[in-house]
């Protein structure tokens, strides 16, 4: 077991938000969505193109929220480094949220940061929720040892930064 | 293939639930779930892992768990006393009324004279037994002439077949016209092969005014004048014969009225030069595509709703159809698959000494309409007010809301005033519901039973279990309809202990048992290619039909014709209103979800810029939209990728004007601003025959 | 030393702890923030109306306390508002009992008399409310709230401060216990009350009262001092994030900037935000700046107790030079702050995501 991350192939999103729902549905968020999809349109008529994108956590390798945060509340799981967050310790100062250059971390009904915890109940080799319920298969997670080479197959790119995101994207 | 053997185990024992097989009913195409409970609450839902949507949803389906919680559900029959005031009765009370008021109007009006109209659920089939073989009315009907009922009538005029799916998979070349295959309310395993086709170098051609998702997925956006798609279709078909480059063998041997197209199509000269100022698209563009498209197998050419939102639409889905044909696109892999049924019985059986005699002509005959596959509803107004073709005294709605969803919103309503009786069935106090004496509370889909068809290529059966107690005084409609029959003297033939019972009997020909079919939630027949080639068709001469037979025997013209627009834009109306469907939205289940609502606030207008700007109207500007029949006002958003001349609504909400708190006030129902204009041979809803201008508020 | 002095000299140093405290948990961290993401958040999307907004909302009426639970509400407003006016009221005493009267002569009801009765009944209503507000928070912190590490969380914290708050109220009832009572004192509330069993006894009610005077100052210091260091720094940074949260515009836009840049390829390319990232020596500036402002302020406010040319005053400066000393010492050793101390750089396009 290693880090884990994801795959995400931007052709094949469709954007039609099953992902979010399932996500909320398994985790049972009802205020704030862990994984959000954005449309995004380019062009002048009638050269148009539009492409979805749909954000989980990307567990990083040296999270920027970690760092960030004021009372240490966030941490890595061992083996597959998950980012947690520690709902009892969290003052909800969002600081997390300014540090992730993704924006992930939302402040939940509870008061505290809330985001996708890479449905850490479900064994490993289960798919996570959102992926279960992806039409289009755009989603895949796994160690990012094993995506590897599926990404370099479909033409991922792994993405860059600091903070070292685990994410493969195919565009 | 996704989906791990023993996933539900693991999700059951992570969420301490049990999971039971069940179909979703948000939108038509069905797709088989799985429920999980626990302590009688839904925990989690996904797709069925193991049919061919691969545990897949859409986000609607996704979100549907809600509705058994929903505290504004209906719960107990209502009877109205008052305009918009309903009492609470028993359903004694409520059947004993409905049999009164159905005695009532055969002895005076005759059993015709009640009108059934179904969306979706196939536990109709309770309903359409009884009033077919029992009480004696043709006239049970559905929305289809809301929905598809040009693509139907051209299906079954061309391929004799009402719904052929589409075997995207194996397909190399794909030309969509007016329908977002991956946008809302499609066969999700359809998107499925859509999508691994394309991951396979398939080339997909996309036209259609507005650029849609599946327009951002495709090679080309051919964005065709709105309405026009049947001059290009005819331009295609006329290059594809003239160049010799149709499939000659498999013309010849299963084809029928080649000689009459190719006659028909020189005649009228449908050239690509000819089409090219009708649609707006180059003739060269329009000869190339219709070349790519002959010349690459297998292919597939599709269309939906896009077309039958005009008056033109049933021919221009005709050409559409015969562009497969033409080229042997049909029933082979890759193709239009002509989709076998699975042998499935009915669930009760009435012997034919008990049944009743249908006296005169189901409605849609006697409006004449008699190739029409469903009722043209927007012409039923005329036969509640004005008698004609003969009076309609009762109609029972069930899961159906044309106080919203048919146009000419005005003229409906009055035609629901003016009914002698009339009773909803259906899960929230709908709009419609809302004018009628008698509504009636129907168990969701997670509530209650079913055994049906689904729609995957080859025969499928697919079963949705109880999964948790319907809600108050909830019933599914095969009880309210047997609480129906017992009191009109048919108890003996509706009866059962237990769903199970009839449920057997509608399996009784599967090579499953309903035990297995309990625990898969689904079963499969072998898909067969080419059957064509074993059986007749549908048709009258047994073949495929380029020249329509069952057309020329009603005096239509056999051979599709270009005709404009019933309507279209002037100078005091310069904009075309079309719509596109909102993706969170299908009919009444979605509509109090506070989950999609939280998600999408309002619907919204679509326009290009570039029209918009001489108006002074900016992104996110409130406009009236105003056309002859009315206006309203809507929030727009500017984009590319639209037509200019087109304004483009995103339908689905406007919906919560009376129904549910979370809806309420939110968004902007269009239906009344768009006049009745129905396709003088299926009936079909012209929704976008609709001419409109715009202001900024 | 008399307590005065004692007092003037421990309170620049424990405001210095206190911004060691806050340099290592709140400055370092904004500046993982602006190194992380600085590029990605469009500061002119901010606006007042939301601050405005979000301060009435987050900082004065706590609503999403009130949403997660009613009773944690009700606790925290006790604890905010009866910290927040005692410490208004304690600011008053001083200015109305010190300091105004250097500038201008006041009224003697201000300095004495009904004034100053209305500022005792402040500061002990206040005093009051808080102290039933640390019970309640220590009953639930130790033994209502779930988890073991929930429950000593905040423990420790509200001790000290329960240290503070009590040992104000004895020191006040040992100077009225050494006085006769009068009607004033009734408003003192329970100060009043406490020296009522203490008045007659034979006690050396001077030095007590001293004791307990420099028991309360130095408790106090440590308190502000504890702050920095702990969850307590949430009286600062919560408030500071959640102002910042509410700018909705700014934080859709922070997010969409990068979800753009991540679907864009070559052929189409998404606008490059063109926004210098202010770095670590911008924020480390920041907390050097507020530092020495604070640790002058105190300075020049210790004047008006131990004069200027004297031998307190020499003590107070002294303490307040080697607190900063230390200070910046400990911030110019400390290195630049994670992720990996090599701050990306605009050109280079990986760091897009």
């Amino acid at each position: 077991m290693g880090q884990k991350g994801w795959l995400f192939d931007v052709n094949r999103c469709i954007g039609c938000h099953a992902c979010t729902i399932a996500c909320a549905t398994w985790n049972g968020t009802d205020q704030v969505f862990w994984r959000r999809v954005v449309k995004f349109e380019w062009g002048t008529y009638p050269d148009v193109t539009t492409r979805n994108f749909s954000m989980p956590c990307l567990h990083c390798a040296d999270a920027p929220c970690m760092h960030a945060c004021p009372v240490k509340a966030i941490s890595k799981r061992e083996g597959d480094g998950i980012v947690l967050v520690d709902q009892a310790t969290c003052i909800g100062c969002t600081l997390c949220f300014w540090a992730c250059p993704f924006g992930v971390p939302q402040i939940g009904s509870e008061g505290k940061m809330s985001k996708c915890t890479y449905c850490d109940t479900r064994p490993d080799g289960l798919p996570r929720a959102c992926e279960e319920v992806c039409p289009t298969k755009a989603i895949l997670s796994g160690d990012l040892e094993a995506l590897e080479p599926i990404a370099r197959q479909r033409g991922a790119e792994r993405v860059g930064g600091p903070a070292g995101p685990s994410l493969f994207v195919v565009r | 293939m996704r989906g791990m053997a023993g996933t539900a185990e693991i999700l059951e024992q992570l969420k301490d639930a049990e999971m039971t097989p069940g179909i979703c009913y948000v939108c038509p195409f069905n797709c088989p779930t799985e429920v999980y409970t626990r302590a009688g609450q839904i925990v989690y839902i996904k797709g069925n892992d193991t049919s061919p949507n691969q545990g897949s949803r859409c986000i609607k389906g996704q979100a549907s768990h809600y509705l058994p919680a929903d505290p504004e559900r209906l719960k107990y029959p209502m009877r109205r006393v008052a305009p918009g005031q309903f009492e609470r009765i028993s359903w004694d009370a409520a059947f004993d009324l409905i049999a009164e008021k159905l005695t009532a109007i055969k002895a005076k009006w005759g059993p015709e004279s009640v009108v059934f109209l179904w969306h979706i659920d196939p536990n109709s089939v309770f309903a359409h037994i009884f009033l077919t073989q029992c009480y004696g009315t043709p006239n049970y009907y559905g929305h289809t002439s809301a929905c598809e009922q040009d693509r139907r009538l051209a299906c079954l005029a061309v391929f004799g077949h009402p719904f052929p799916v589409r075997d995207y998979e194996r397909c190399r070349h794909i030309m969509l016209w007016g329908i977002n295959q991956l946008g809302a309310n499609q066969n999700i395993f359809e998107s499925i092969g859509l999508n691994a086709a394309l991951s396979q170098g398939a080339k997909l051609v996309y036209v259609d005014p507005a650029f849609t998702t599946t327009a951002s997925k495709a090679h080309e956006w051919i964005s065709i004048q709105p309405g026009t798609d049947g001059a290009m279709a005819l331009a295609m078909v006329r290059v594809i014969v003239e160049e010799g480059l149709y499939d000659e063998p498999f013309v010849r041997q299963w084809c029928h009225g080649f000689e009459e197209l190719r006659a028909h199509l020189r005649e009228r000269a449908y050239t690509p030069e000819w089409a090219e100022p009708i649609c707006k698209v180059p003739a060269t563009t329009i000869r190339r595509l219709a070349r790519e498209f002959a010349t690459t197998r297998p292919a597939i050419a599709e269309t939906f709703k896009g077309l039958g939102n005009y008056a033109n639409g049933l021919d221009a889905s005709r050409t559409v159809y015969i562009l497969n044909a033409l080229t042997g696109n049909v029933d082979g892999p890759g193709n239009l698959i002509l989709k076998e049924w699975a042998p499935l019985n009915p669930p009760i059986e009435i012997p034919p000494e008990r049944r009743a005699t249908i006296a005169r002509p189901p409605l849609h005959v006697a409006m004449g309409y008699p190739l029409a596959p469903d009722l043209p509803t927007q012409l039923l107004p005329q036969a509640v007010l004005e008698g004609k073709p003969y009076p309609v005294k009762g109609i029972f709605f069930q899961c159906t809301n044309p106080a919203m969803s048919e146009p000419n919103t005005t003229r409906y309503r009055e035609m629901l005033r003016a009914l002698e009786f009339s009773v909803a069935i259906d899960v929230y106090m709908s709009e419609t519901a809302n004018d009628c004496h008698l509504a009636l509370p129907e168990a969701s889909f997670y509530e209650r039973a079913e055994v049906r068809q689904g729609l995957w290529m080859g025969p499928q059966a697919i079963l949705c279990a109880p999964a948790v107690a319907p809600v108050g005084e909830a019933k599914p409609l095969y009880e309210i309809i047997r609480g129906i029959a017992e009191r009109m003297g048919y108890g003996e033939e509706f009866r059962w202990t237990s769903w199970e019972d009839w449920a057997r009997r509608i399996v009784g020909g599967l090579p499953v048992g309903l035990e297995e079919l309990k625990r898969q939630g689904y079963w499969a027949g072998p898909l067969r290619y080419h059957k064509y080639q074993e059986a007749p068709l549908g048709t009258p001469t047994g073949k495929i039909e380029l020249y329509a037979t069952s057309f020329a025997e009603k005096g239509y013209n056999p051979l599709p014709e270009w005709r404009e627009p019933k309507v279209q834009p002037d100078t005091e109306y310069p904009f075309r209103l079309i719509n596109t469907k909102l993706d969170i939205h299908c009919n009444l289940t979605t509509q109090n979800n506070p989950i999609l609502m939280g998600l999408v606030g309002e619907n919204w207008a679509e326009m290009n810029p570039r029209d918009a700007a001489p108006l002074g109207i900016r992104d996110g500007d409130r406009i009236e939209i105003e056309s002859p029949l009315g206006g309203t006002t809507i929030r727009v958003k500017l984009r590319e990728g639209m037509r200019p001349g087109v304004v483009c609504v995103r339908h689905g909400h406007g919906f919560g004007h009376w129904m549910g708190k979370v809806p309420k006030g939110k968004g902007t129902h269009i239906n009344p601003l768009i006049d009745t204009n129905v396709n003088p041979i299926s009936g079909g809803i012209g929704y976008n025959e609709c001419k409109v201008r715009v202001r900024r508020v | 030393m008399d307590k005065m002095t004692f007092f003037w000299v421990m309170i620049p140093v424990a405001i210095g702890v206190f911004y060691l405290g806050l340099y290592r948990n709140l400055f370092e961290k904004l500046a993982v923030i602006l190194g992380a993401s600085g590029r990605f958040i469009p500061w002119e999307r901010l606006t007042l109306g939301a601050f405005l907004q979000a301060f009435q909302d987050e900082v004065l009426a706590q609503r999403r306390i009130r949403q997660r639970s009613q009773v944690a509400w009700l606790r925290h407003m006790l604890l905010f508002w009866g910290f927040m006016v005692l410490f208004l009221f304690d600011i008053l005493t001083a200015l109305f009992t010190k300091y105004l009267q250097l500038l201008v002569s006041l009224p003697t009801f201000l300095e004495g008399g009904v004034g100053h009765t209305v500022l005792k009944f402040g500061l002990n209503t206040s005093g009051a409310i808080l102290l039933v507000a640390i019970v309640f928070a220590l009953i639930r912190g130790t033994m209502v709230a779930g988890t073991p590490e929930a429950r000593f969380n905040d423990v420790p914290g509200l001790v000290m401060l329960f240290l503070v708050v009590a040992s104000g109220f004895v020191t006040e009832a040992v100077r009225y216990a050494a006085l006769p009572a009068t009607p004033a004192m009734a408003f003192s509330g329970l100060g009043a009350l406490l020296a009522a069993p203490l008045r007659g006894a034979e006690l050396p009610w001077a030095s007590l009262y001293d004791g307990l005077w420099v028991l309360h100052a130095l408790s106090a210091g440590v308190f502000f001092a504890y702050i920095g260091w702990t969850r307590m720094i949430h009286v600062i940074a919560a408030p500071l994030g959640r102002l910042f949260y509410a700018q909705e515009a700014l934080r859709d836009a922070k997010v969409l900037t990068v979800l753009e840049g991540l679907t864009a390829t070559a052929a189409r390319p998404a606008a490059v935000p063109d926004r210098p990232t202010a770095g670590w020596g911008r924020v480390r500036r920041w907390a050097v700046w507020t530092f020495l402002v604070s640790e002058l302020g105190l300075v020049a406010a210790s004047t008006a107790y131990v004069g200027v040319f004297t031998r307190e005053f020499a003590l107070v400066v002294g303490a307040t030079a080697a607190t900063t000393a230390v200070y910046l010492a400990y911030v110019l050793s400390r290195p630049a702050p994670a992720p990996t101390g090599k701050l990306p750089q605009l050109q280079e396009r990986w760091y897009w995501f």
